[in-house]
C-alpha cells in the first residue's frame, strides 16, 4: 500500500519534471493540507498563509527538476514552504509584532474571566490529548509566533506536523544535533510562555512550580 | 561517574529528546535513573510533555482554497543543472579573479625588483660612460659593454634576452661595438670605453642582471596586464 503510493508519487514527480502541470496538481492535492498547515502555524494569518502556500507550489513546480528522487518529497516541499514563510515573516516582522502586542493587551482581561469554558473535555479519557478551546488555540498560536524562526520551524514540523527528526533535519538542512536542540529550546520557551497564562491551560496541565 | 551523572539535573534538551525517544539507550538509562529520584526533573519533564501534548492537540487549519495550478498558463521550469552552473559560475570567477589579481600584483612586484636589480648595478658602474643619446637605451647599451668586459663565455644570453642587443651590432656607435664582437676576451684591451666604464665588482655575475632584466620586464608587463584584465572583469560584474 505504502509502496504503491510511493511509486505513484515518483511517477507524478517524474511527469512534473517533464513539465506536466496536471501531474503536479495531483501532488498539490496530496500535500496542500500539510504545506498550508506548516505555513499557517508559522505565520498565524490565514490569508497570508494561503498566499505563501500558493507561492510555495509555484516555486516548487519551477524548481522541481532540482528535486532528486529517492529523498523525501514532503521534506523538499516543506523546505520551500518554510523558507518562504520565514522570508515573509522577516519582511513583515515589525508590523506583526506590533499587532501582536495590541492583541495581547486587548484580550488579557476578557481571557481570564471564563477560564473554565476553555478546556472542554477529553482529559479523563486521555490526559495527553486535549480538546482545545478557540482561545487556547490562539494562545498557543501566539506562543509559536514568539519563538525564533529556527525553533518555530522545528517545533511546528515536529509537534504539529509530526515529522521525524530525520525528516526535519532534511527540511531545515541542519544536522540532527541542531534539530534536537532547536526542538528542545522551542518547547521550553513555549512552556515558559504558556506558564504566564496558566489560567487558560487545562486543569491537569502540570507546571514545575506547582509540584511539591 | 555514575553517581555524578545521576545527581546532575537533566538538561531541557535531554528531557525533550527523552520524550521523543531520541536518546541513545545508554543515555536514556542514565536519564531515567536520575528522573526516578529527582522531583524537579520529573516536574520539568511532565510540563514539557504537556506542552507537546497541547501542540499535538492543535487542530489542522482547514485549507481555505485549492492550490492547484491553472493548466492554461506556462510555467518556466528551472533546469537543475543550469541552476547549479550559474551558482558555480558566480562563485568560481570570484575565487579565480582574486587569486589572478594577487598573482598579477606579485608578478609585477617581482618583475619590478628584477628589473631594478638588473638595471641598478649597470647604472652605478656602467651608466656614466654611455654615449648613446636616449636614457632608455642606456641600460641595454651598458649591458653589452660590461658583459663584454667581464664575462667570457656567456655573451649569447644578453643577445637573446634583449632584442636591443642585436640591433646595435651594425651601428657605428662606439658604446655598442664591443657587444657586436664575438670574441669578448679580446674586447677589453680594444675597447676604448672600458677606461671610462670602471669594471663592476667581480662578485656580481654580469649575465645575471641581463636575464633578470628580461624576466623582470616580462613579469612586470604580465602583472600589469593581469591587474588591468581582472579589474575590468570586476567592473563588468558590478
Amino acid at each position: 500500500m505504502a509502496k504503491q503510493m510511493r511509486d505513484d508519487e515518483e511517477q507524478l514527480i517524474a511527469r512534473s519534471q517533464r513539465g506536466d502541470v496536471n501531474a503536479f496538481n495531483e501532488l498539490i492535492l496530496h500535500y496542500q493540507q500539510t504545506t498550508y498547515g506548516v505555513v499557517y502555524r508559522m505565520i498565524g494569518n490565514a490569508e497570508i498563509a494561503a498566499d505563501v502556500t500558493q507561492d510555495t507550489f509555484i516555486a516548487a513546480f519551477r524548481a522541481i527538476q532540482s528535486f532528486r528522487g529517492g529523498s523525501s518529497f514532503r521534506a523538499w516541499l516543506l523546505r520551500i514552504a518554510s523558507n518562504l514563510a520565514c522570508d515573509h515573516w522577516r519582511r513583515t516582522q515589525r508590523h506583526v509584532v506590533e499587532s501582536l502586542d495590541m492583541l495581547t493587551d486587548e484580550e488579557e482581561p476578557h481571557a481570564a474571566s471564563d477560564l473554565s469554558a476553555l478546556v472542554e473535555s477529553g482529559q479523563e479519557a486521555n490526559p495527553e490529548e486535549y480538546v482545545l478551546s478557540q482561545e487556547l488555540q490562539e494562545l498557543i498560536q501566539r506562543g509559536l509566533q514568539v519563538l525564533p524562526l529556527d525553533q518555530r520551524v522545528a517545533v511546528v514540523l515536529c509537534d504539529i506536523e509530526g515529522l521525524s527528526y530525520e525528516e526535519i533535519s532534511i527540511t531545515t538542512q541542519s544536522n540532527m544535533g541542531t534539530v534536537r536542540s532547536r526542538i528542545a529550546r522551542g518547547r521550553a520557551r513555549l512552556r515558559h510562555y504558556l506558564e504566564q497564562y496558566r489560567e487558560l491551560l487545562p486543569r491537569n496541565y502540570r507546571l514545575p512550580t506547582n509540584k511539591e | 561517574m555514575v553517581n555524578t551523572d545521576r545527581d546532575r539535573h537533566l538538561t531541557t534538551e535531554q528531557l525533550s529528546a527523552l520524550l521523543d525517544r531520541q536518546l541513545s539507550p545508554a543515555e536514556q538509562a542514565v536519564c531515567n535513573a536520575h528522573i526516578e529520584s529527582c522531583q524537579q526533573c520529573q516536574g520539568t519533564l511532565a510540563s514539557l510533555r504537556q506542552t507537546v501534548a497541547l501542540l499535538r492537540s492543535m487542530p489542522q487549519p482547514s485549507v481555505p482554497r485549492s492550490f492547484v495550478l491553472p493548466t492554461g498558463v506556462t510555467y518556466l521550469q528551472e533546469p537543475a543543472v543550469r541552476q547549479r552552473e550559474t551558482d558555480s559560475r558566480r562563485r568560481w570567477p570570484n575565487y579565480v579573479q582574486r587569486s589572478l589579481r594577487a598573482m598579477s600584483v606579485i608578478a609585477a612586484v617581482i618583475g619590478f625588483i628584477f628589473l631594478l636589480s638588473g638595471v641598478l648595478p649597470l647604472l652605478l658602474h656602467g651608466g656614466g660612460g654611455m654615449t648613446t643619446a636616449t636614457s632608455s637605451t642606456v641600460p641595454s647599451a651598458a649591458r653589452p659593454n660590461e658583459s663584454a668586459t667581464h664575462s667570457a663565455s656567456t655573451l649569447s644570453p644578453h643577445q637573446t634576452a634583449n632584442g636591443n642587443a642585436a640591433t646595435p651590432v651594425h651601428t657605428p656607435a662606439p658604446g655598442r661595438t664591443p657587444a657586436a664582437k664575438t670574441e669578448p676576451n679580446k674586447l677589453l684591451p680594444n675597447d676604448h670605453l672600458s677606461n671610462r666604464a670602471p669594471p663592476a665588482p667581480p662578485i656580481i655575475d654580469l649575465n645575471e642582471p641581463l636575464v633578470r632584466q628580461g624576466v623582470g620586464f616580462t613579469l612586470l608587463i604580465l602583472g600589469i596586464v593581469g591587474v588591468i584584465v581582472t579589474r575590468r572583469w570586476a567592473l563588468r560584474r558590478t
